[in-house]
């Protein structure tokens, strides 16, 4: 009797499922990467010619430009600063709404908006309360008696501006996912510590929070990756001046503006790796802490 | 939908309209293409201008367009395949994008020709230009854009040489001397059908300038009458500074001294120029040691970190402290705004400045004079390596202006010729007097003999300019595009990459970042290694070309 073979063990059908996600890896992920590292060892300028195999040429000079040197220590810098006002800030926003017996809706209502509005439209926002003459800042600094604050162009001032900006665009997000996960958290635990007599700060401590730390790495690690990519604030605020060039704004420039392709793509793949290799690291110790 | 599907009736609907929606994207669901359309009827339009006559007929299957221009009289005539009507695109950005939508239906009309307008962001048409060219999709006929780019254009051979349209193109001699030798050449040849005049000049607040309370204050504070205008960099610095923080106009309100552009990614390049080359340039035609800012002509080397340019820097550094609070976050939106809202005495930019003055909302009109950018008292000589104690002022065209160039694939478009004549009709005198006199939020300065007050005093009266002013200010704009040489811009490719590395000097020493010395070794560097990056010998036969000097 002869056997009727199911269509699904057809090689060529499983094929065909396959092949919109290999068609999409291959034409989002594959090829714009191998053609960023094959710009990458070239000499390539557009409008200059053909591009002129160079080797490692365009990493090596990498390490003895200043102004990538700087954007990558701006940006260290920057996700370092921000990232953990934003974590500490939003932990304790959410703590005290977790709290909170009435208004909850309406201040999270608020705390949420800046979360919703564009980066450009914050840049903007942001340009204006920083402006030196009619901004918000530099008057109310004149309120107050003290010289004048020039955000924008002071390069003293100019890196706290825009931590300033992210931590007020992105604490509701950790507030957002650390208030979630604080209702949600087991109530046994805490009664029992509350039956125990362990006081707030105790409960918190040792409960609460390793409880909580989970989520809080998980928002560690989306917050980190998206911080490292800073450039729209920037780009609308100081466009890169008084020591504000962030590398994504750098690359951008090189690549984008300048044309340099190969030399923005050598730059683009090491500022990559370096992401990689920290978020790699923050996902093993997740890992390891989640028992996976 | 039943409640049992989990979906409401409206969210069925917009599930439905997304779902079409991305459908429609997806396939590239667009209006259908028009059917051919034959032009039937014949259209005559004529424009005068200033005295030049321009005669357009457009007919069934053939465009004819007659131009006569004082001494000039030009007939073209095309004959296009039955039933086309060919499209002309055009690249462009804001705001000369206006004036080309404004006279779209206009030349569709005259020309039986369909206009495509491509809008993109100022930065972005570099990149999409040369991608343009570089992916061979040739998409765009024509492009409106910056002066600057003519070096890269014409050295890659992306743009038509303009040399034989320019026999027959019947304004030429209406250009300004330098738009038509500079701004329009490279290398000797026509290169770009210019659309504006862009230079810098100072403008200040005559009506302050003739107190006789303030100039007796000014004699007594820095003991000399105060300039009118200011002759020296150090001259425009003592009257900035004086008029600097407090209530001259009495309004109650505190007025501030200068406004420039300084800001990081704006155009503070194209101010520091200004300043550098009244120090380090000795004036004459370019060779190695005179009429060259940027580089050496025989080496390449970078002159950014001469005396000269450390000196520029230093006098820079020094007049913004004769400004605002946050002047060094200006770009030429706050300088235009301030001066005109008449909170600055002294502004330094392009010469939107003049129609900007008469503007419906200027609190400035007719209180403004204008005067070319100031010079210096000395100026270092390279060649003999010292400070040179004569008075020294250079012109420079900044940016140049907005060009037109006809992209090297229209050579073998079947419709050629109606760009040329397409080109012709956007370019008539009339187009640009308008704008030019009278409305600055356009972007385009007087350009041609035929747009100044002299030639024309009734229409700039008419536009609202009073004859004193206009008379000052186109005078120093004749005077600037008949100096005996000017500067331009980096004009060889890799322009964008130089011009950057002098953006972030420049603003670097605005913000203290870097001391003058530091920004013109950093600069030297950068330059340097740009060039080397680029091929010196490339470079060097670019640059020398750019110059017109033998390569």
């Amino acid at each position: 009797m002869k056997r009727v073979r199911d269509w699904r063990e057809d090689p060529k059908v499983k094929f065909g499922f396959l092949a919109p996600a290999i068609i999409y890896l291959l034409a989002l992920l594959i090829f714009p990467a191998a053609f960023n590292i094959y710009s990458s060892l070239h000499r390539w300028y557009m409008g200059g010619g053909e591009p002129v195999f160079i080797g490692a040429a365009n990493y090596l000079r990498l390490f003895s430009d200043s102004r990538f040197i700087n954007g990558l220590s701006f940006t260290l810098r920057f996700v370092v600063t921000a990232v953990l006002l934003e974590i500490v800030l939003g932990l304790l926003l959410a703590l005290s709404l977790n709290i909170l017996n009435r208004g909850k809706r309406l201040i999270m209502t608020f705390l949420l908006l800046p979360l919703i509005m564009a980066p450009i439209a914050v840049g903007y926002m942001w340009r204006i309360i920083y402006h030196a003459d009619y901004g918000l800042v530099p008057a109310v600094s004149k309120l107050f008696g003290i010289p004048r604050l020039y955000v924008l162009s002071d390069p003293r001032l100019s890196f706290w501006g825009m931590v300033v900006i992210d931590v007020w665009q992105w604490t509701p997000f950790v507030l957002l996912v650390l208030y979630a996960a604080l209702v949600s958290l087991p109530r046994d635990p805490l009664e029992a510590a509350l039956v125990d007599g362990a006081s707030p700060i105790q409960r918190f401590r040792y409960v609460t929070l390793p409880l909580l730390t989970p989520i809080i790495l998980i928002v560690l690690f989306l917050r980190l990756v998206e911080a490292f990519k800073v450039f729209d604030i920037i780009y609308i605020t100081t466009g890169g001046g008084a020591l504000t060039e962030s590398l994504s704004l750098y690359i951008y420039l090189v690549g984008l503006k300048q044309f340099d392709i190969g030399y923005g793509g050598a730059a683009a793949w090491i500022f990559f790796l370096i992401v990689l290799m920290i978020v790699t690291v923050m996902m093993m110790r997740l890992r390891r802490y989640m028992g996976l | 939908m039943s409640k049992n599907s989990g979906l409401t009736r409206l969210e069925a609907v917009l599930a439905v309209l997304f779902i079409i929606a991305l459908i429609a994207a997806g396939v590239g669901w667009t209006r259908p293409a028009p059917a051919a359309e034959t032009v039937t009827q014949t259209v005559k339009e004529t424009v005068t201008v200033a005295g030049e006559t321009v005669t357009v007929t457009a007919a069934e299957k053939t465009v004819t367009q007659t131009v006569t221009a004082p001494g000039t009289t030009v007939t073209e005539t095309v004959t296009v395949g039955a039933g086309e009507k060919p499209k002309i695109t055009i690249l462009t950005s804001a705001p000369l994008s206006r004036y080309v939508r404004f006279y779209e239906k206009d030349a569709e009309r005259v020309l039986g020709i369909e206009v495509e307008v491509v809008e993109v962001p100022y930065g972005e048409m570099f990149e999409k230009i040369s991608t343009d060219i570089i992916t061979g999709a040739n998409r765009f006929d024509l492009f409106l854009g910056p002066g600057d780019f003519i070096g890269t254009l014409a050295s890659q051979g992306w743009i038509m040489n303009l040399d034989e349209f320019m026999t027959t193109y019947p304004f030429l001699e209406d250009y300004l001397p330098w738009i038509r030798e500079k701004v329009m050449k490279w290398a000797g040849s026509y290169y770009a059908l210019d659309f504006d005049g862009d230079a810098h000049t100072i403008f200040y607040r005559k009506d302050i300038w003739t107190n006789p309370e303030y100039r007796q204050k000014f004699k007594e504070e820095y003991g000399y009458e105060m300039p009118s205008p200011p002759k020296t960099i150090d001259e425009l610095i003592d009257v900035a500074c004086f008029f600097n923080g407090w209530d001259w106009d009495g309004d109650g309100e505190i007025n501030y001294g200068i406004g420039l552009s300084a800001k990081r990614g704006a155009q503070s390049a194209w101010t520091i120029i200004d300043f550098a080359a009244q120090y380090a340039v000795k004036p004459g035609p370019p060779s190695k040691y005179t009429g060259v800012l940027y580089f050496d002509p025989e080496t390449m080397e970078p002159l950014v970190n001469t005396p000269g340019w450390i000196e520029g820097f230093k006098k820079f550094k020094e007049i913004l402290e004769c400004g605002p609070p946050g002047i060094t976050d200006f770009d030429v939106s706050d300088v235009r705004a301030r001066f005109m809202a008449g909170e600055l005495a002294i502004g330094l930019d392009w010469t939107d400045s003049g129609p900007l003055s008469i503007a419906p909302d200027s609190k400035v009109k007719g209180k403004v004079a204008w005067a070319k950018i100031p010079g210096a008292p000395r100026y270092w000589d390279r060649e003999k390596g010292q400070w040179v104690e004569e008075y020294n002022q250079i012109g420079i065209l900044n940016f140049g202006g907005w060009v037109w160039y006809v992209m090297k694939s229209v050579e073998e478009k079947p419709y050629k010729d109606l760009v040329f004549i397409y080109l012709i009709f956007m370019t008539t005198p009339d187009k640009a007097a308008e704008m030019a006199v009278a409305h600055g939020e356009t972007g385009v300065n007087i350009f041609r003999f035929s747009h100044l007050y002299e030639r024309i005093p009734d229409y700039w009266i008419e536009q609202g300019w009073d004859p004193e002013s206009a008379a000052n200010y186109s005078a120093v704009i004749n005077e600037l595009y008949n100096s005996p040489y000017v500067l331009t811009d980096i004009r060889i490719p890799g322009f964008e990459r130089y011009w950057d590395a002098l953006d972030l000097a420049t603003a670097n020493v605005a913000t203290g970042v870097w001391t003058p010395e530091q920004a013109a070794e950093e600069l030297y560097k950068a330059w340097k290694q740009i060039t080397e990056e680029l091929g010196v010998e490339e470079q060097l036969k670019w640059y020398r070309q750019d110059l017109g000097l033998p390569t």
